[in-house]
């Protein structure tokens, strides 16, 4: 479980983050969401560690992440950043193969080989093997990433999966075609379930969000306005509230789907037009 | 290892004692290839004194062979710090001058020679202009790492401009040093900024070692976190590099390998740009093959330069940075010319 406790982030006097508090559980993939500058991608990059909260703290099964080394966090968690560097020259497969950096020494093992040979297979881009990064285009780049990312955290044994995991993906399905968004996301969500992996997801279609999350944590000027279960979550009325758009919500047992910019009755009018 | 990879290796190293034969052989005085390999082996014990002259024997010995040692160390550290560097910014073009060693060294050089300590007696007058360069080139990367220090994060896009700037500083206050000296102080500086391996002797072979190997090996050690770095800062991060830990070990190991390059030979550009770039299009970017195949290279390099320098217009020498140059260039433009082909397929 990872905890986030009162967690404040000022750049200069600006406030991104304004004491922040939650939880984020095993097995369950959490979406964060809200509209732009909401401060998601803060609360995610103090999550991952890559930025220092300038209050408050975060703790993964109870220990303070200040207090865990790189080293060892580097194990435990995963993070899909937003923007790749283009790290010229390097290899598909030699990217992937850096997911599994913090568990060898000097050479990859038999079992880091064969990690990294199936996150590929996963994300389908084992045919792209030997294409250097900077000939592909930019979804084929972000499955690379995600693969590497899967690999970083892939368990190599039972006790790996015992050590609870976390991915951490910072809007996962930017150029991707609908085909990858919803294959991307049910591997995290299958991850989850697997290895019992705590998902922190960023996103902002409210369908996918609505189709792979169980939780969902609702994000606005740097605050927290709302968490808990998705399907709860997400109303008609805190999502009109916080962007502004109308929207209307269709859901029964099977269904979840969130339509934006039209309200339900008037696209009803149309139809029947 | 690819194929590619061993290959490029075992060529290198076919090369690297057939540049020391040839470094030790050709120059005015006339040593033949065939004796001079008799007097390299006869140093491992071989015994076949008979077929060189003893001026021959300390010619190759005592001039010729610390000479080969030294372009070839400079060689490799130059090019080490340059693929460390490139690294370290994430930039193909970056080079040691970059961060300030070259300005700062020339600055300090410059200011040793208007000050005539080279000609103060004793062990500090004979060394004075190497220890102000020394001293010069860590003092202007201390200035560009502090500038770009800030809450215990170093940025490395600040200690770039910061670099430029600290460059253009030291390039000015030479400028007018250069203003103020006389025409031999002048002759001198000129020299001095176009490199020599001229005064090449044991001693110096000898105080460089543990400023040239226990860098590029500490950097060697680097290899894998470098790649990692090449990913971006916070991705590093993540996958469990201390940047910078990772930034400052880089830095210093740079700074004192390429500082004491320049402190013995003076300026030799090009190496350090060029050896890692070509290197990369050789092999590829991952820094174990990078480092060391680098290192091979530049000593290959800088030693057949200095060869060339000697034989060009023998008995003068020409300053090795212009051979570096004139060599360098259009290698780099055909590499470049070919990968834009290959590009284009």
């Amino acid at each position: 479980m990872v905890k986030v406790s009162k967690v404040s982030f000022n750049v200069r006097k600006k406030t991104i983050l304004n004491k922040v508090s939650s939880s984020f559980h095993n097995g369950h993939v959490t979406a964060i969401l809200g509209p732009n500058g909401a401060g998601k991608s803060t609360l995610v990059k103090c999550i991952a560690g890559t930025i220092i909260p300038s209050k408050g703290h975060i703790e993964f099964e109870g220990e303070n992440i200040n207090n865990i080394s790189l080293e060892k966090l580097a194990c435990r968690r995963s993070y899909l950043n937003q923007q790749f560097n283009l790290s010229v020259g390097y290899t598909v497969k030699e990217i992937v193969a850096m997911g599994r950096f913090p568990h060898y020494q000097i050479h990859p093992s038999k079992k880091d080989n064969e990690i990294i040979n199936s996150a590929m297979k996963l994300v389908d881009i084992s045919s792209l093997s030997d294409r250097t990064t900077h000939t592909l285009s930019g979804g084929e780049l972000q499955r690379v990433h995600f693969a590497r990312t899967l690999a970083q955290i892939w368990p190599s044994s039972n006790e790996q999966i015992l050590n609870k995991q976390i991915l951490i993906l910072d809007e996962p399905v930017n150029n991707l075609d609908p085909q990858y968004q919803h294959a991307i996301l049910r591997l995290a969500k299958d991850f989850a379930k697997k290895y019992n992996v705590c998902v922190i997801v960023v996103l902002h279609d409210l369908n996918l969000i609505a189709q792979y999350s169980d939780c969902s944590i609702v994000m606005k000027e740097g605050e927290i306005i709302c968490e808990g279960k998705t399907r709860e979550v997400l109303t008609e009325e805190l999502l009109e509230e916080i962007y502004k758009v109308p929207i209307s919500i269709i859901k029964n047992e099977s269904h979840f789907n969130i339509i934006t910019g039209i309200k339900y009755d008037q696209l009803k009018k149309e139809l029947v037009k | 290892m690819t194929q590619r990879v061993k290959l490029t290796y075992i060529t290198l190293l076919i090369l690297l004692p057939i540049c020391i034969v040839l470094g030790t052989s050709l120059g005015a005085f006339k040593i033949e290839m065939g004796q001079c390999t008799n007097i390299l082996l006869n140093l491992f014990g071989v015994d076949n004194y008979s077929e060189f002259t003893t001026s021959q024997y300390n010619v190759l010995l005592n001039i010729r062979l610390p000479r080969v040692f030294l372009s070839m160390m400079i060689g490799a550290a130059l090019a080490v710090g340059g693929a460390a560097l490139q690294g370290l910014f994430r930039n193909p073009l970056a080079d040691p001058g970059l961060i300030g060693i070259s300005a700062g060294a020339m600055l300090a050089a410059s200011i040793a020679i208007i000050l005539g300590l080279q000609f103060t007696n004793g062990i500090l007058g004979y060394y004075s202009i190497s220890v102000a360069t020394f001293i010069g080139a860590i003092a202007t990367t201390i200035v560009v790492f502090r500038l770009a220090k800030s809450n215990n994060t170093t940025n490395v896009a600040t200690m770039l401009l910061g670099g430029i700037a600290i460059n253009a500083l030291a390039g000015a206050v030479t400028g007018f040093i250069i203003y103020l000296s006389d025409d031999d102080q002048l002759r001198d500086i000129t020299f001095w900024s176009l490199g020599s391996l001229g005064g090449a002797d044991w001693e110096k072979v000898i105080a460089l070692i543990p400023l040239i190997i226990l860098p590029i090996i500490m950097i060697a050690r680097l290899a894998k976190k470098l790649d990692v770095f090449a990913l971006g800062e916070s991705d590093a991060i993540c996958l469990g590099v201390n940047v910078n830990t990772l930034k400052r070990k880089l830095i210093i190991w740079v700074t004192i390998t390429v500082g004491a390059c320049v402190a013995i030979a003076g300026m030799i550009g090009f190496i350090g740009l060029i050896i890692p770039h070509i290197t990369r299009l050789l092999v590829g970017p991952k820094h174990r093959n990078l480092i060391w195949i680098s290192a091979i290279s530049g000593a290959l390099v800088l030693s057949i330069s200095d060869l060339l320098c000697r034989l060009v217009v023998a008995p003068a020498e020409l300053p090795i940075g212009i051979l570096t140059a004139i060599l360098g260039t259009p290698i780099f433009l055909g590499l470049l010319i070919q990968q834009k082909r290959r590009a284009n397929g």
